[in-house]
C-alpha cells in the first residue's frame, strides 16, 4: 500500500512542477530556520575532537561565599580557589577525571628573537591530556611528573609555533613566557574556536606558574558514565555542605555542576537557584522559539495543503467508495505530505548548513576563517531533529486538511469533479 | 431473492433556507443476478437513490437491506467494510486516480482488504485483460480514451468480485460506438451473475436490461 502512495507522490510532484516546487521551497525555508538554530545548538554541544567528551563532563567555575551575620556575599563566576580544589573537590571518588584549568595572559619571546607576543596560554595539569584529545604533530604532552615537579614545559597549537618559530622545528626549542624560559616538548593540530574549554594559543602546566596556589580555577570533572551525574552533582553538594559546616557562618554555593548544555547557556550568575531559574526561562523561549518556527510556516502551508487536496476531493470520495475508511484516508495524506516534507528536509537542512557558514561569526560567535567540525555537523541527533521538524511540520500543515476531507461525505467529495 | 431492498426511502437535503426533497417514500427491491435501468429527467432522484442503494449516501427515513443485512444502523467503518466486499461502482465521469497508471487503479479496491501486493496485481492483470485493456496497463488516465477509461473504471469494479455493480450514467460521456462496447461488457458481467443497477438518459440502453422503472420528482412512477 505505502508503495503505491509513494509512487504516486512522486508522480503528482511531477504532475504539478510548479506547485511542487513552491510547496518543496516553502518547506525547505521552514526547515532552514528549525535547522539552523538546531544546528548552531548541536554544534555548541556536540562532542568533537579534542572536546570529545563533552557529553560525560561536569563544569564548575562559580565559588559564591554569603556570610550569614553581615549579609556580605563574595563571589566569583570565573574560577574555585586552588586551595579549595585541592582540599575539597581533588577528594571527590565519582568522576573518571578531574581536571583544571587557569586561563591566563601571558607575554611571550619566543627563542632568538625580540619579538614580543600578547597570546592567552592555558595552565592545566596533566590529566587535561586524557580529557581532550588533541593531535600531536610532534612532540608529546607533559607528564603527571613533570606536572607534579613544576616543570616549565609548553604545548603549542600549529598556528602559535609557526608565528613564534616559522619554519623552524619548535620541539626543544624555548621561549620566555612572563620573562620565565619554557621548553616547548610538542605541538598540536589546530583545533576548531569553538572547542572553547580546551582552546589556548599554548598550554602549560600551571605548577608552572608563580604563585599559582593563589590562582582560580575552572575543574571539569569526567564522569565513567553520563547516569554518574545525580552521584557526581551530589558529590559536590556534599561539599558545599562540608565546607559550610566548617566554615560559619558562611554558607557555600558553587553554583553547579553544570552539564555541557547547560554550562554553553550559563549566564554567569553567582548563585544555582538564579542559573536554574535562567536556564527554565531559556528553556521556555526555545519551545516558544521552536512552535513559532514551526507554526507559522505550517499555518501557511496547511492553506496549501488545503487547495491542493480540494482539487483531489473526487480522488478521496471513489477511494471511500471502494472501503477506505477515514483514518485510511488520513494517513494516506499523512504519508503523501511527509514525502514533500522530506525532500524540503533534506534541501532545508543544506540551506541551513549553508547559513550557518555564511552566517558563523553572528551565530557562533567565531572568526570568518574558524572552522566547524564535520562531526558537530553531520551527527545522528541532527538528522534525529530534521525527521523530527519534518515530522511536525507534516502534522501541523498537512493534519487538518487531511482530517476535514477525509471526514467529508463521499457525495459530496465525488460531486466535486462533476462540478469542474 | 432479493439482493436489494429498499424500504420507504425519503432523502431531504435541508438547508438554512431551503429544504428539497430528493426522494419521497420509494420502494424497490431488486433481485440477484437482474440487470435493471433507472431512468427519468434530470433532478428526478434517480443518482441519489443509486447512491443510497451503494452506501455512498444516507437516506432521511427508510430502510437498506442489503443481501439480507440492514444498512442504516451500521457505522462508518463497518459500510466502508460492507461496501469493499459487496458493491462496485462506474460513475460517468470516470473518477479514475490522474496520479495513478491503470494498473494501480485498478488494483485499488483490493488496497483496503487484507491482500498482498502480487494477489493484487495478479487480479489486476486478470479483469485488465478481461476487459482489454491489458495492453494499457502502465498508461495513466490521460493518456486514454473516454471509453478506455470507462473500461478501467469497469475493471477496478471488478476486481474486488463484487455480488453488486452500481453504475451512474456508465455511456454518458461516450460515443455510441464506445457505449456499445461498454454495454456489452456489462452485459457479460450480468450473465456471469452479477447484479446491476444503472442510471441511464438512453432509452434504447434501458430498454436492453431485464426491467426499467421510472422516476419523477423522487417518485416511482413505474
Amino acid at each position: 500500500m505505502y508503495r503505491i502512495y509513494f509512487k504516486q507522490a512522486l508522480q503528482m510532484l511531477k504532475q504539478n512542477p510548479f506547485i511542487s516546487i513552491i510547496s518543496i521551497l516553502g518547506t525547505a525555508l521552514a526547515i532552514m530556520m528549525i535547522m539552523t538554530v538546531i544546528v548552531t545548538s548541536e554544534i555548541q554541544n556536540a562532542s568533537f575532537a579534542p572536546e570529545v567528551n563533552r557529553d560525560r563532563t561536569l563544569y564548575l567555575h562559580t565559588f559564591t561565599t554569603w556570610d550569614t551575620i553581615t549579609n556580605i556575599q563574595n563571589s566569583n563566576s570565573t574560577g574555585i580557589p586552588y586551595s579549595f580544589c585541592k582540599d575539597y573537590i581533588l577528594p571527590i571518588k565519582t568522576p573518571e577525571l578531574i581536571v583544571e584549568t587557569d586561563l591566563c595572559q601571558t607575554i611571550v619571546k619566543p627563542e632568538g628573537s625580540n619579538d614580543i607576543h600578547l597570546l592567552e596560554a592555558l595552565g592545566t595539569d596533566a590529566d587535561f591530556w586524557e580529557l581532550y584529545t588533541f593531535t600531536f604533530v610532534q612532540g608529546k604532552p607533559y607528564s603527571q611528573e613533570e606536572f607534579e615537579s613544576g616543570l616549565r614545559a609548553a604545548v603549542l597549537r600549529e598556528r602559535t609555533a609557526r608565528m613564534l618559530f616559522k619554519d623552524e622545528n619548535p620541539i626543544g626549542k624555548s621561549m620566555e613566557v612572563n620573562f620565565l624560559p619554557y621548553r616547548i616538548v610538542g605541538v598540536v593540530k589546530e583545533i576548531s574556536p569553538l572547542a572553547k574549554e580546551s582552546n589556548a594559543a599554548f598550554w602549560i602546566p600551571y605548577t608552572s606558574l608563580p604563585q599559582y596556589e593563589n590562582d582560580i580555577f575552572r575543574i571539569m570533572l569526567l564522569a565513567r558514565d553520563k547516569s554518574d551525574f545525580p552521584k557526581i552533582k551530589q558529590e559536590i553538594a556534599d561539599v558545599e555542605r562540608k565546607y559550610t559546616l566548617a566554615n560559619p557562618p558562611l554558607v557555600l554555593d558553587l553554583n553547579g555542576p553544570l552539564e555541557h548544555r547547560h554550562e554553553v547557556l550559563n549566564p554567569g550568575y553567582p548563585h544555582k537557584t538564579k542559573t536554574e531559574h535562567a536556564l527554565r526561562v531559556h528553556k521556555r523561549k526555545t519551545v516558544l522559539l521552536f512552535s513559532l518556527l514551526l507554526l507559522v510556516p505550517a499555518l501557511n502551508l496547511s492553506g496549501f495543503s488545503l487547495s491542493r487536496l480540494r482539487k483531489r476531493l473526487d480522488e478521496i470520495g471513489i477511494r471511500k467508495a471502494f472501503g477506505a475508511r477515514r483514518h485510511v484516508i488520513l494517513i494516506h495524506v499523512l504519508f503523501e505530505n511527509l514525502i514533500t516534507t522530506l525532500i524540503g528536509g533534506a534541501i532545508g537542512l543544506l540551506l541551513s548548513y549553508l547559513a550557518i557558514f555564511s552566517l558563523r561569526r553572528w551565530l557562533l560567535e567565531i572568526s570568518a576563517d574558524g572552522t566547524i567540525p564535520g562531526q558537530a555537523l553531520v551527527s545522528f541527533p541532527v538528522f534525529l531533529a530534521v525527521f523530527a521538524a519534518c515530522l511536525l511540520l507534516n502534522l501541523f500543515s498537512a493534519g487538518i486538511p487531511a482530517y476535514r476531507v477525509a471526514r467529508m461525505p463521499i457525495v459530496d467529495s465525488l460531486m466535486q469533479n462533476d462540478k469542474k | 431473492m432479493a439482493i436489494i431492498s429498499l424500504e420507504n426511502i425519503t432523502k431531504i437535503y435541508r438547508t438554512k433556507e431551503v429544504e428539497t426533497v430528493a426522494l419521497e417514500n420509494v420502494n424497490l427491491e431488486v433481485q440477484q443476478g437482474e440487470f435493471l435501468s433507472i431512468m427519468g429527467p434530470s433532478g428526478c432522484g434517480k443518482s441519489t437513490l443509486l447512491n443510497i442503494a451503494g452506501l455512498l449516501d444516507q437516506p432521511t427515513e427508510g430502510r437498506v437491506i442489503l443481501d439480507d443485512i440492514e444498512t442504516v444502523a451500521m457505522r462508518n467503518g463497518e459500510l466502508a467494510r460492507f461496501r469493499n466486499r459487496m458493491l462496485g461502482f462506474v460513475f460517468q465521469s470516470f473518477h479514475l486516480v490522474r496520479s495513478l497508471n491503470v494498473l494501480d487503479n485498478v488494483e485499488l479496491p483490493l488496497l483496503y482488504r487484507k491482500s498482498t501486493a502480487s494477489e493484487r496485481r495478479r487480479r489486476a492483470v486478470e479483469v485488465l485483460t478481461r476487459v482489454g485493456l491489458s495492453h494499457r496497463m502502465k498508461h495513466f488516465p490521460s493518456q486514454l480514451s473516454g471509453g478506455q477509461c470507462q473500461r478501467v473504471a469497469i475493471a477496478r469494479a471488478l476486481i474486488g468480485a463484487p455480488k453488486i455493480i452500481l453504475a451512474d450514467e456508465p455511456t454518458g460521456n461516450l460515443d455510441s460506438h464506445m457505449s456499445q462496447e461498454i454495454m456489452d461488457l456489462l452485459f457479460d458481467l450480468n450473465k456471469e451473475g452479477t447484479t446491476i443497477i444503472m442510471v441511464t438518459h438512453d432509452e434504447r440502453l434501458a430498454q436492453r436490461t431485464q426491467r426499467v422503472i421510472r422516476f419523477f420528482d423522487g417518485r416511482r412512477i413505474q
